[in-house]
C-alpha cells in the first residue's frame, strides 16, 4: 500500500513534467528537448538556494523562472536565429550541463538534513497526528506522514492544472493554442508568433524546472545526472493520457497528462514490485505502455463487435 | 460524455493501483500477530513501566570499550532496555589510574542502582574488594577468574557475575609465525601489576616456547613511561611487537605505534579496533559481540536474579584485522588464509535472510560489486535462495524508477539492503530508517551528507567508501618515473566519486610536489579526444582514477597514451590487465566482498552505527611488465619484490617470487 501510495506521489510530481511537456509539444507542436537540462537546472537551482537558507517555497519558486530563462533562450534561438526546434533545444540542454554544475558547485547536493516543502509537510503530519504515527487503510499499515504528502501533491496539482486549464481560456491562452494549430490564421489576426513560441516554451521549461525541483526536495538530493531520459516519459505520459482519455478539449488534455503520469508511474511500480530481472525493466515497461495504449482501442472494438452481432440477430 | 471519458482514465488508474495492491497482499496487516513464544528466558525482558538504573565504571575512555559498550546497549536494547527511557546509566571512570579505581568503586556502591557493570580485570578487583550494597556484572575483562571473581566459572562470589574474554594468545603466535616466518624474537610490554596481563604473559610464555619463539617482556607502571619503554623494547634486536589488551598500554596505544613505525617494526596487538589507527594487525577479539552477548546477564541480574546463580562464561570472537597500508610499507606479505579475515563457514542464515541490491546504473564498477558481494557469501558457505535472498534492482539511470525502486524496496521490507552510487544511497536513506543500508562506490560519504564524520553517521547506514590510494599510487609512479614532476588525469565532472577522487589526487601530488593536469570529459566518446589533449600538454605520465566514464573508455586511452608514449597507471587491477602499467589496486570487486563481510556483522546483529564508515582495506599491487615495455619503461626490480600480482599477456598472475627479508 505504501508502494502504491509512494508511486502516485513521484506520480503527481512528474506531473507537472508532463504537463510541461504538453505545452511544448501539443500546444506547439514543438519537440523540446530542453527539458532534460531544465528539469535538472530546477532541480540544482532549488537544492543550492536551500542549502543556502532560502526558503524552500521561494526556491522552488526561483526554480519555476530558471526553468522559464532556459525555456526563452530555447525559444529565441529557434524564432529569432532559425534554427530547428530540435537542434535549439540540444543546444540548451547541452549548455545547461555546465551551468548545473557551476550552480551546484559540485555534480550532488544532498538535502537530507536541510528543511524543504517535504519537510515542513512532515512536520505538520507529526503535529497532527503525532509523531511517526500510522494509518491503516483497508488493511494495510502506512506512515501517516506519506498520505499527507501525497493530499499536498494532489491539491498541488490541481491547483496547478487549474490555474493552466484557466490560462488557455485567456485570450494569450487562446492565441497561444492557435499559434500551435494555425499559425498562419493567427498571425492573419496581428498576433506576433514568434513572441507566442518564446513565452509558450519558457512556461513548458517553467514547469519541468518546478517539476525537477520538487523531485529533489522529495529525494532528499539532486544530482547533474537526473534529467537524463526524462523527455522520453514525460512524452510518454503524455501520450498515455492521450489514448486512454482520447477526448483534444484542453481540460481533458490536461486531466489526461496527469493520469498518464501517474499510471506510467503505476506501471514502472508494478514491473519493479514483481521482481522482475533488473535488466528486463525496460523492455517490461515498454510492453506494459504498449497494452496501456492499445486497451481503449481493443475495448471499443468489442463493443462495435457485439453491436454488430445484435444487429444481425 | 466528456465525464465518462475522464472516468476511463480513472478506471485505469484503479486497474493499475490493484495490480500493484494485490501484488502487495502479503504486507496486508490482517493476519494476527505471531504470538509472542514463551521464551525459556522471560527473566531478560524488561518489564513494563518500570525503570532500571545502572552504574558504569570504567578505567578510561578507549576505543575497544567503546565497541563493547555500544554492544551492550544494542543487546539490552534488543530485551526491551532502552538507555534513557527505562534505563538509566551512571557512569564514572578512573582517568586511566589505577590509583583511582577503588574511590570510584566506593562512590557508585553508595548510588541508588540496581547494579554496577564493572570492566577491565583491574576494575573487577578493585569492586569486590569495596562494592557491599550492589550485585556485580563484569564485561571487557581477559581474567575475571585472577582478578577474584572465584575459582572456577561455576564456583564464583555470589555477587558477581558476567562474560570474560580470554585473548587468542595461541592464535597470536602462529598468525607471528605465518607472516613473519623467520622471527624468533617477539617483544612485548606490559604493566605487571595489572592481573589480566600477568595472567596473559603466563600463558604467552608458554606458547612462545612451544612454538619456539622468545618473549622479551618490558614493563610500565603508568601510560607515561609506555613511549620510551617501546622505544627501549625496539632496541633489543626484537623481529616484532605484540601488545595484548594491556590497560596501561592500551592507553597509550599511539606512541607505541609510533615507536613501531619509527624503527620499521611489525606491531601486532589482540584489539581489532586499534588496527584503523596504525598498528598492523590484531588476532582479537570482536569486543562488539561480547558486549551483545553480557546483554542478558545484565538483564537477569536487573530483573533481581541472584548473580551466584548464573555462571561465569568466557566468549571470544576471534577476528583477525590487517592493515594493509601498514604491511605494505613494511613489505611484509599477508598469506591467503588471512586474507578477508577468517574464511570458516558461517553460521547458515536461518530463516534466510532477505537481501535487496540496489543501483542506480548499468556499470562495469557497480557489477563488480554484485560479483564480488556474491562471491564472498559463496565462499562463506551461503547458498543462494537457500540461506538467502538475493533481489537485484537497477534504476535503469532514471531518477524516476530510483525513487520507484526506493518505494520497492521499503515495501517490500527487506532485512539488509546493498547500495551502489551515491544518488541511489541518498534515495534510499530519504526513504528508509528501519532497514540496514550498507553502500559501496561512494566516494566522500561524508563531504556528500550520509554523515557527520566516519564514526557518527546514520543510524542505519554503514558503508564503504571508494576513494583510491592515492599517495600510494604515486609512490609506486615514481618508482618507475623518478623524476615525474607533471602528471595528468581524466575526470567526470558530473561524477561525484570522480571530483571527490580528483581532489584526493591533487593534494597527493601538493604534498610530493607534482603538477597535476586535469582535463574533464563528459561522455564516453570524449575520451579519445581528451587523452589525446592531455598527451599534448607535456605530461610525464597519467595517473587515472577509475569513474564511469574511463572505465569503459580505459581501452581507447591505452591505444592513445602507447601512440604518445605517455605512461599510464591507474587504481583498479582489471585496467592493469587492460594494458595500464601499474595499480595501487582497490577492486571494486573487493569492496563487494568488504561490504558482505560487514553485512555477516549486521546479519548477527550488530547495528550498523556501530560501524564507521571505512575505506577498502586489501589493497594490492598489480603491474604488467609487457604494458610497462611497450611505454619505454623498465619495470624496476624494486617493483617485482613487492607487487602482488603481475599481469602476464594480459592475464593476472600471483607474483611468487619470495618476499623480501626484512631487515
Amino acid at each position: 500500500m505504501s508502494l502504491l501510495i509512494g508511486s502516485i506521489t513521484i506520480g503527481l510530481i512528474l506531473a507537472l513534467l508532463a504537463l510541461g511537456i504538453f505545452i511544448s509539444f501539443r500546444i506547439f507542436d514543438f519537440p523540446d528537448i530542453t527539458v532534460e537540462g531544465s528539469f535538472t537546472f530546477g532541480a540544482s537551482a532549488g537544492a543550492a538556494l536551500i542549502v543556502a537558507g532560502v526558503n524552500p517555497l521561494v526556491a522552488s519558486l526561483v526554480s519555476f523562472l530558471a526553468g522559464m530563462a532556459a525555456g526563452a533562450i530555447t525559444g529565441v534561438i529557434h524564432t529569432r536565429f532559425r534554427i530547428n526546434p530540435l537542434l535549439a533545444g540540444i543546444l540548451v540542454m547541452t549548455a545547461l550541463y555546465s551551468i548545473n554544475l557551476h550552480v551546484m558547485g559540485k555534480s550532488n547536493i544532498p538535502l537530507l538534513s536541510e528543511t524543504t516543502v517535504f519537510t515542513w509537510i512532515e512536520n505538520l503530519s507529526n503535529r497532527v497526528s503525532g509523531i511517526d504515527a500510522r494509518t491503516i487503510i483497508i488493511g494495510w499499515e502506512v506512515a501517516t506522514r506519506d498520505l499527507w504528502l501525497l493530499m499536498f501533491c494532489f491539491l498541488a496539482i490541481l491547483m496547478f492544472c487549474c490555474i493552466l486549464w484557466w490560462f488557455f481560456k485567456t485570450n494569450i491562452g487562446t492565441a497561444m493554442r492557435a499559434t500551435g494549430d494555425n499559425d498562419q490564421m493567427i498571425r492573419a489576426l496581428g498576433v506576433n508568433t514568434k513572441w507566442m513560441i518564446i513565452a509558450g516554451i519558457a512556461l513548458s521549461n517553467g514547469f519541468v524546472a518546478l517539476s525537477g525541483a520538487m523531485l529533489a526536495q522529495y529525494q532528499g538530493f539532486a544530482d547533474v545526472q537526473m534529467g537524463i531520459g526524462m523527455m522520453v516519459w514525460g512524452l510518454a505520459s503524455v501520450i498515455i493520457g492521450e489514448s486512454i482519455i482520447n477526448d483534444r478539449s484542453v481540460g481533458m488534455v490536461i486531466a489526461g497528462a496527469v493520469i498518464g503520469s501517474v499510471l506510467f508511474r503505476l506501471l514502472v511500480a508494478i514491473a519493479l514490485r514483481w521482481g522482475l530481472n533488473p535488466n528486463d525493466l525496460k523492455i517490461i515497461t515498454a510492453v506494459f505502455v504498449f497494452i496501456a495504449l492499445i486497451l481503449p482501442g481493443l475495448l471499443k472494438y468489442r463493443k462495435r463487435l457485439t453491436l454488430k452481432r445484435g444487429a444481425h440477430a | 460524455m466528456k465525464l465518462r471519458k475522464l472516468l476511463n482514465g480513472i478506471l485505469a488508474l484503479v486497474i493499475a493501483g490493484s495490480i500493484l495492491l494485490v501484488s502487495d497482499l502479503e504486507n496486508r496487516k490482517g493476519k494476527p500477530e505471531k504470538a509472542a513464544s514463551p521464551s525459556e528466558n522471560a527473566g531478560q525482558h524488561a518489564i513494563k513501566g518500570r525503570i532500571y538504573k545502572i552504574g558504569f565504571t570504567y578505567f578510561a575512555p578507549d576505543v575497544a570499550l567503546d565497541m563493547t559498550t555500544k554492544g551492550l546497549w544494542e543487546g539490552l536494547k534488543q530485551l526491551g532496555f532502552v538507555i534513557d527511557s527505562n534505563l538509566l546509566v551512571i557512569s564514572q571512570h578512573a582517568n586511566g589510574e589505577m590509583a583511582n579505581l577503588q574511590p570510584i568503586h566506593l562512590n557508585m556502591d553508595s548510588q541508588d542502582v540496581d547494579l554496577l557493570l564493572v570492566t577491565t580485570t583491574p576494575g573487577i578487583t578493585a569492586a569486590l574488594s569495596t562494592v557491599k550494597k550492589h550485585p556485580l556484572v563484569f564485561t571487557f575483562s581477559y581474567t575475571p577468574l585472577a582478578a577474584g571473581a572465584g575459582k572456577s566459572y561455576t564456583d564464583h562470589l555470589p555477587n558477581i557475575t558476567g562474560v570474560g574474554s580470554f585473548p587468542p594468545v595461541e592464535k597470536t603466535f602462529d598468525f607471528i609465525k605465518d607472516i613473519l616466518p623467520d622471527a624468533r624474537r617477539i617483544g612485548t610490554l606490559y604493566n605487571s601489576s595489572e592481573a589480566n596481563s600477568v595472567k596473559v604473559m603466563e600463558e604467552g610464555r608458554k606458547r612462545a616456547k612451544m612454538k619456539g619463539l622468545e618473549l622479551i617482556e618490558n614493563t610500565v607502571i603508568n601510560s607515561s613511561e609506555v613511549y620510551q619503554a617501546a622505544s627501549a623494547l625496539c632496541m633489543k634486536n626484537i623481529d616484532a611487537v605484540w601488545i595484548t589488551g594491556d590497560n596501561t598500554a592500551t592507553q597509550a596505544i599511539h606512541a607505541i605505534i609510533k615507536v613501531c613505525r619509527d624503527n620499521k617494526m611489525p606491531l601486532i596487538l589482540n584489539d581489532v579496533d586499534y588496527v584503523a589507527e596504525g598498528a598492523m594487525a590484531a588476532v582479537g577479539i570482536g569486543w562488539f559481540s561480547t558486549g551483545f552477548h553480557t546483554a542478558p546477564y545484565v538483564a537477569r541480574v536487573l530483573n533481581g536474579e541472584s548473580p551466584a546463580k548464573i555462571p561465569i562464561e568466557n566468549f571470544v570472537e576471534e577476528d583477525i584485522s590487517i592493515n594493509d597500508v601498514v604491511a605494505k610499507k613494511l613489505n611484509i606479505k599477508i598469506p591467503d588464509k588471512y586474507r578477508m579475515g577468517k574464511n570458516v563457514r558461517q553460521k547458515p542464515f536461518n530463516p534466510p535472510v532477505r537481501i535487496a541490491m540496489v543501483h542506480y546504473v548499468f556499470s562495469p564498477d557497480c557489477d563488480d560489486v554484485t560479483t564480488g558481494i556474491l562471491a564472498r557469501y559463496k565462499e562463506t558457505g551461503h547458498i543462494r535462495d537457500k540461506d538467502f535472498i538475493f533481489d537485484e534492482y537497477n534504476a535503469n539511470a532514471d531518477v524516476g524508477t530510483l525513487n520507484t525502486v526506493a518505494r520497492v524496496v521499503a515495501d517490500k521490507k527487506y532485512d539488509l539492503i546493498f547500495v551502489t552510487v551515491l544518488a541511489a544511497t541518498q534515495a534510499l536513506v530519504s526513504k528508509i530508517s528501519n532497514v540496514p543500508i550498507l553502500f559501496t562506490v561512494v566516494a566522500d560519504p561524508v563531504g556528500n551528507g550520509l554523515g557527520k564524520s566516519y564514526n557518527d553517521h546514520k543510524s542505519n547506514l554503514a558503508g564503504i567508501d571508494c576513494m583510491a590510494y592515492t599517495d600510494e599510487g604515486l609512490v609506486l609512479l615514481q618508482k618507475y618515473i623518478p623524476g615525474a614532476r607533471t602528471l595528468g588525469v581524466l575526470y567526470c565532472p558530473g561524477e561525484m566519486a570522480s571530483v571527490s577522487g580528483l581532489r584526493e589526487l591533487e593534494q597527493s601530488c601538493k604534498n610530493k610536489n607534482i603538477k597535476l593536469i586535469a582535463v574533464p570529459v563528459n561522455t564516453v566518446s570524449e575520451v579519445v579526444d581528451a587523452t589525446t589533449m592531455l598527451c599534448m600538454k607535456n605530461i610525464d605520465a597519467i595517473s587515472q582514477m577509475p569513474d564511469n566514464i574511463t572505465i569503459p573508455g580505459f581501452s581507447s586511452m591505452v591505444k592513445i597514451t602507447r601512440k604518445h608514449k605517455v605512461p599510464l597507471f591507474c587504481y583498479i587491477s582489471s585496467q592493469v590487465e587492460m594494458g595500464a602499467i601499474a595499480a595501487i589496486a582497490g577492486d571494486f570487486v573487493q569492496q563487494g566482498r568488504e561490504i558482505a563481510d560487514v553485512s555477516f556483522e549486521v546479519i548477527k546483529g550488530k547495528s550498523p552505527s556501530a560501524i564507521p564508515f571505512s575505506r577498502i582495506k586489501q589493497i594490492r599491487t598489480v603491474i604488467n611488465p609487457q604494458a610497462a615495455s611497450a611505454y619505454g619503461l623498465e619495470t624496476p626490480k624494486a617493483v617485482y619484490d613487492i607487487a602482488d600480482h603481475i599481469v602476464k599477456n594480459g592475464q593476472l598472475q600471483k607474483n611468487e617470487l619470495p618476499t623480501k627479508k626484512i631487515q
